[in-house]
């Protein structure tokens, strides 16, 4: 039942700024007051446009504003770029397009470096 | 606000505070962080009242899926509103264990002993001592009132986050608590 992380904090901004949910819709160029209860809870996800726009509003990252979502993105697409590379390592060196595939793993390996880095 | 490094693995709770007629709720993430907090009206007939406290509690255990639900055991009131609030708990309680989320009950005197212990004695004292530790909450602390006026509307959310921060302070995350109190300005002792 319990999950680690919400999908956004949407809502636990806005009530912090004390906007009501029609002012926040109008600031993002919505007529009516349905968009906003609906991104804050989680019926559906903003387009890219509005995503930006809730992060110049509240000046914090669209990944921090959806967090959830960005963690469940994050542990797929590293779980396929795993797959990915073990597919290009599994791949014989004889292929015409092994210069391709090295640059490739080199890349992946100059990825993954940088992601430790991360803090 | 919301650091990533930050969230906590397991640490979201509801708690919630119960009068004959409304509810004041606040969602936790950790005891430092309040995620959601209002109040919600149930002004009905008896006979309705269990349909329309599950009504109101049903969309904050799915929205926020909390650890557990925390309330206040003890509600001292006439026998005709404790009718009430026994109704009301009993529907939050049978939500919640649809959800198959635990309900725990915070015992007045540890609640107040806590309170006490900062510096807090009553209500009216208790409120100013939540927005310190909380300044979302700070709009809403009325002053003291008279004998004679009726509590503040939003008395009931200041009521909900102190049962919450007590359950931390008790039992779930003590050593947060803890820390929120001394990363607090207002409760930092000066220097002898």
């Amino acid at each position: 039942m319990h999950d680690r992380i919400l999908t956004n904090y949407l809502r636990t901004y806005r009530r912090r700024s004390g906007l009501s949910q029609r002012e926040l819709g109008l600031l993002l160029g919505y007529n009516g007051r349905g968009q906003v209860p609906r991104h804050e809870q989680f019926a559906t996800n903003p387009p890219l446009a509005i995503a930006l726009a809730y992060e110049v509003i509240y000046r914090a990252p669209v990944s921090t504003l959806f967090l959830g979502m960005h963690d469940t993105l994050k542990t797929t697409i590293e779980k396929r770029l795993a797959a990915m590379e073990e597919d290009l390592q599994g791949r014989s060196a004889k292929d015409s397009d092994a210069a391709s595939i090295a640059r490739r793993l080199e890349w992946l390996m100059e990825r993954r470096s940088l992601t430790r880095d991360d803090p | 606000m919301i650091d990533p490094a930050e969230v906590p693995a397991d640490d979201r709770l509801l708690a919630v505070e119960v009068r004959s007629r409304r509810l004041g709720f606040v969602v936790f993430e950790g005891p430092a962080r309040l995620l959601d907090w209002g109040v919600q009206s149930c002004s009905c007939s008896t006979r309705r009242l269990h349909e329309v406290v599950a009504k109101r509690v049903r969309p904050l255990l799915v929205r926020y899926r909390p650890f557990a639900v925390v309330m206040r055991r003890d509600n001292q009131y006439s026998s005709q509103t404790a009718t009430r609030l026994r109704i009301s708990m009993g529907a939050i309680r049978r939500e919640a264990h649809r959800c198959g989320i635990e309900i725990r009950m915070v015992k007045p005197k540890p609640r107040k002993h806590f309170f006490v212990q900062l510096g807090g004695d009553a209500k009216h004292r208790v409120a100013p001592l939540i927005a310190d530790l909380f300044e979302e909450l700070s709009l809403m602390v009325q002053p003291e009132r008279k004998a004679w006026h009726s509590e503040g509307y939003h008395t009931v959310i200041f009521d909900a986050a102190a049962t919450g921060l007590v359950a931390f302070a008790d039992e779930f995350n003590p050593e947060g608590v803890r820390e929120l109190i001394a990363n607090t300005k207002s409760f930092r002792r000066p220097p002898q």
